[in-house]
């Protein structure tokens, strides 16, 4: 028995054993488990927050660097026409108000245009925001006056941006602090996207049934139930995959960033942070750029309505594109105003009134209008002298550049216009054209452009595309003789040459008509562009001083030093062009082109100024001769064809082999302008410069307005004949008014009553002939 | 609160593997701890009107601008502010780039800004503009002179000073 109840309650003693074994076994298993799980989610936790707290705290956008266009002056006398500046106004960003109460705004009255003028840092200070009255007339600006009536002798437009150096990835914005960000923007944002912004701590129970009830109801997403800054941690830290794992990861960082930051950071950074857009590789960024990119004003100047686009945006940029979808964008803006006035951040009759808005996007961007990737080319070959890429592209640069757009957008009016007439014309297709516009006084350049295309950003001809420049080096050859003392009057034999060549070849050119001229005055060689008197004349001088000129007045080695070189055979770029000539419509005074000014850093400190660099290559007096000779060009020569030829003007036509390339080189007192027209397959045209690049420089410089060249000192001026050199009146022969060095006496023209005064030492093949 | 939130947040992340962080797509210096400031200028900046100057009647309303910019440079240069000084004549010279008085007058501040190079540039750019013209000449001369007293040259300096103080020149 005993052995019985021993026997008995030695089994139930194992099973109990057993038991407990098999419980203390389950617990120790889940206890491991769950201090596995601990681990692992403290690891984890520790991660997260270690590495968001550390890139969020040390968050610094890339501020790629913005490039403004050349700011317009306005003053007393200035030229410009009304519509022209009510043209820069809204290119810079400005909206029509019945009444300007804000800058950004401004308003015509007749012949009187109020514009509130924004604060801005220019290169050299900051002006203060100002509200000015300009008067105008036909001939431009005739008054400006402050609010208190006083006048204003001189008062600059802020420029417009013209561009910006976005990373290689593609993100572009404008960051704002919070206190420029408007509270109908952070009141609209979480009453549309985020009701319960101001209360959850990263995700919202109630906004995703809510989310979930609205799209039951409505049979599709119509709803998502992302918070904001679930939003902000998907567009700063994870990709587009929709996978619960990320999703999860995307709920427990949002809660780690709630955990750590102040929910007006997570706002701020969210405002600055979401996609807004797409042009090109351009990524819109951020509601600042946003507001430039759509509206192409700053955020703060936006309307409710303006503001309601935005948001609506966000939904989906591409699906909501206001460009490619004006409709569908418009209907959600109205649905995004409607709830703006159910949330009471507007009253029904600003909800009625914005609601009859139409979308007011500014289309500019989009059709490549206001960038302009010629003139940056040049921007970002100046800047990376000095600029790494990613400075460039993260530093909040502000690089002030020498465009000017409203020049700029006639130019590629024109090139588009002209090629197209003289394509329809002549029979031909594929023409292309490059066109460089620069202030000869201080060698800005005001535009240029790199194709028949605006706003392409390929092949850019002006910059780019080496071409022989035919007659336009004739100018050099004149000049050479110029500086060797000869007389514009001299008679250079217009007959045919052999110039003997290395290994026993030789070149024998021709003239362009095939014929010959005979004697003819250096005046005449060069104005009616004479290949075989110009060939003879460089002959006697000789090659080397001509070379050396061209070094001079380009600032590089000529890479042919052939005697075809006279006649053009080098090939160079029109802004190269654009150089050679400026020097000589400086006066012999070489400035380097250049197209930016000065760059500040992001806090308004300038970093680099641009001087005016100018060195004496040649003596002004012998340039000023050679652009007398270069205006009789225009007048009785080659260029005479031009609408501006009497007007003051000097310029120069060129023409390369088998009608390939038509050129034109001309400047008045203040401005240089070159054309290149030509084909990329490089096939003949049958254009001159005349006949083809000469076609665009003239409706380029009637925009432009001519300011003839005038010549201070006229003491030594004699008027000539212009087919023989001969002293001459206007009254009986083909005159033009030319330099004559005192020492010089000229013969005269018989029968124009003039005596006769000829200088033994002087012979005059020509005269001599008679 | 924020503790019930963590322990929810650590269920829902035991679920998980490592976290995909992705690189940030933007340039963000990890030693960098300070905001991205805005494009502002600071309050250090001088602020100013355009040309804060009271004018004297102009001799004629094309020239206020290049008037008003030359007493504004006068103002800086007399106020040591060469920079600013240099800044304004050449904002007035893309005004009225043929005008030899302003290059004469960039020329002088450029001396005084140490700019020895450009100054002579300038000057010799302002005597071939003044061509025959008597205020230009006697400027674009003036500054020549500076130039030769720079260089040592007092005597030439004083020469041609006295040539165009008794207005011969």
């Amino acid at each position: 028995m005993a052995e019985y109840r021993r026997s008995g309650r030695k089994p139930r003693t194992t099973a109990q054993t057993r038991l407990r074994r098999w419980i203390l076994r389950i617990f120790w298993l889940f206890l491991g488990i769950a201090m596995l799980a601990a681990t692992v989610v403290l690891g984890y936790l520790w991660y997260l927050d270690r590495t968001l707290t550390e890139v969020f705290n040390g968050r610094r956008w890339s501020l790629p660097a913005q490039v403004y266009a050349a700011p317009t002056e306005l003053y007393i006398g200035n030229q410009l026409q009304q519509r022209e500046f009510l043209a820069e106004l809204e290119r810079s960003g400005y909206a029509q108000q019945g009444s300007p109460r804000h800058p950004g705004q401004y308003t015509v009255e007749d012949d009187t245009v109020t514009a509130y003028l924004r604060a801005f840092q220019f290169d050299d200070h900051l002006r203060d925001a100002q509200r000015i009255q300009i008067r105008f007339r036909t001939h431009g600006i005739i008054d400006i006056k402050d609010d208190q009536g006083a006048p204003i002798p001189l008062i600059r437009l802020d420029p417009p941006i013209i561009g910006s150096f976005f990373p290689s990835h593609g993100e572009d914005r404008v960051v704002l602090d919070p206190e420029e960000v408007p509270p109908l923007l952070t009141a609209g944002l979480k009453a549309v996207e985020d009701k319960d912004f101001d209360r959850h701590v990263g995700f919202s129970i109630s906004g995703i049934l809510r989310a979930a009830l609205v799209n039951i109801r409505a049979g599709t997403v119509a709803q998502g139930g992302s918070t904001l800054t679930q939003q902000l941690v998907k567009s700063y830290f994870l990709d587009n995959s929709r996978t619960i794992k990320r999703k999860l990861h995307e709920l427990a960082m949002s809660v780690v960033l709630e955990l750590r930051f102040s929910k007006e950071d997570l706002l701020n950074a969210y405002i600055n942070e979401i996609f807004l857009g797409q042009s090109g590789n351009r990524a819109i960024h951020g509601f600042g750029l946003g507001a430039q990119f759509y509206f192409n004003r700053p955020l703060g100047e936006l309307q409710p309505h303006e503001i309601a686009t935005l948001i609506a945006i966000i939904r989906g940029p591409s699906y909501y594109d206001p460009f490619r979808h004006p409709n569908r964008a418009l209907d959600r803006r109205n649905r995004v105003l409607t709830t703006f006035h159910q949330e009471g951040l507007i009253d029904s009759r600003v909800l009625a009134q914005q609601q009859k808005q139409a979308l007011g996007i500014t289309g500019r961007q989009r059709q490549g209008g206001r960038y302009y990737p010629a003139f940056m080319d040049v921007v970002r070959t100046t800047l990376n002298r000095n600029y790494s890429r990613d400075d460039l592209a993260s530093q909040g640069l502000r690089v002030f550049s020498t465009l000017q757009p409203r020049l700029q957008e006639s130019l590629q009016k024109h090139i588009a216009e002209r090629l197209t007439a003289l394509e329809k014309a002549r029979k031909l297709d594929k023409l292309e054209a490059a066109v460089v516009i620069l202030d000869a006084q201080t060698g800005e350049l005001m535009a240029l452009a790199g194709g028949r295309e605006a706003g392409f950003e390929g092949f850019n001809r002006a910059t780019s595309s080496r071409r022989p420049i035919g007659s336009l080096m004739k100018p050099l050859v004149v000049l050479a003789a110029i500086e060797q003392s000869r007389s514009l009057t001299e008679i250079v034999d217009d007959a045919p040459i052999t110039v003997p060549l290395s290994r026993n070849k030789s070149w024998t050119p021709r003239n362009y008509d095939g014929r010959v001229h005979g004697p003819v005055p250096i005046v005449r060689l060069l104005g009616d562009s004479l290949n075989l008197a110009t060939v003879r004349l460089s002959q006697d001088i000789g090659l080397p001083p001509i070379l050396n000129l061209f070094l001079r007045l380009t600032d590089h080695k000529a890479t042919n030093s052939n005697p075809s070189f006279v006649l053009g055979a080098e090939p160079m770029s029109p802004l190269e062009v654009a150089q050679m000539y400026g020097t000589i419509a400086n006066g012999g005074f070489r400035m380097p082109v250049k197209a930016v000014t000065a760059v500040l850093n992001a806090e308004g400190k300038a970093l680099y100024q641009q001087p005016f660099e100018m060195q004496t290559v040649v003596d002004p007096k012998d340039a000023e001769a050679l652009t007398y000779v270069l205006e009789s060009g225009m007048q009785l020569g080659t260029g005479r064809g031009s609408r501006h030829a009497r007007a003051g003007v000097a310029g120069k036509t060129g023409t390369s082999n088998d009608y390939r390339d038509s050129w034109f080189a001309g400047f008045d007192a203040r401005k240089v302008g070159i054309v290149w027209i030509g084909r990329d397959d490089n096939q003949a045209m049958g254009l001159t410069g005349s006949t083809g690049a000469l076609a665009i420089w003239d409706p380029i410089f009637s925009d432009l307005g001519i300011e003839p060249i005038t010549h201070e000192d006229t003491s030594t001026l004699r008027d000539v004949e212009y087919a023989t050199g001969l002293l001459a009146l206007p009254t009986c022969a083909v005159t033009v008014r030319l330099p004559v060095t005192t020492t010089e006496t000229l013969p005269s023209k018989p029968g124009c009553g003039i005596p006769a005064e000829t200088d033994q030492r002087w012979r005059w093949p020509f005269w001599d002939n008679q | 609160m924020k503790i019930v939130w963590l322990l929810l947040m650590m269920v829902l992340a035991g679920c998980s593997s490592a976290p995909p962080i992705t690189a940030p797509v933007e340039d963000r210096p990890a030693s960098e701890t300070a905001p991205t400031e805005p494009i502002q200028p600071p309050a250090s900046v001088r602020r100013d009107t355009e040309v804060p100057i009271a004018l004297p009647p102009p001799k004629a309303p094309s020239n206020n601008a290049t008037e008003a910019l030359m007493i504004a440079s006068t103002n800086a240069a007399a106020a040591g502010d060469t920079r600013s000084a240099i800044n304004h004549l050449q904002r007035a010279i893309r005004l009225d780039g043929r005008n030899a008085e302003l290059w004469a007058r960039l020329s002088t501040a450029c001396l005084r800004d140490g700019q020895i190079d450009s100054a002579r540039q300038y000057a010799s750019r302002a005597l071939a503009l003044a061509g025959n013209r008597g205020d230009w000449k006697r400027s674009a001369w003036l500054a020549i002179a500076e130039l030769e007293q720079f260089d040592g040259n007092q005597a030439e300096a004083d020469r041609i000073r006295q040539l165009y103080a008794s207005g011969r020149g």
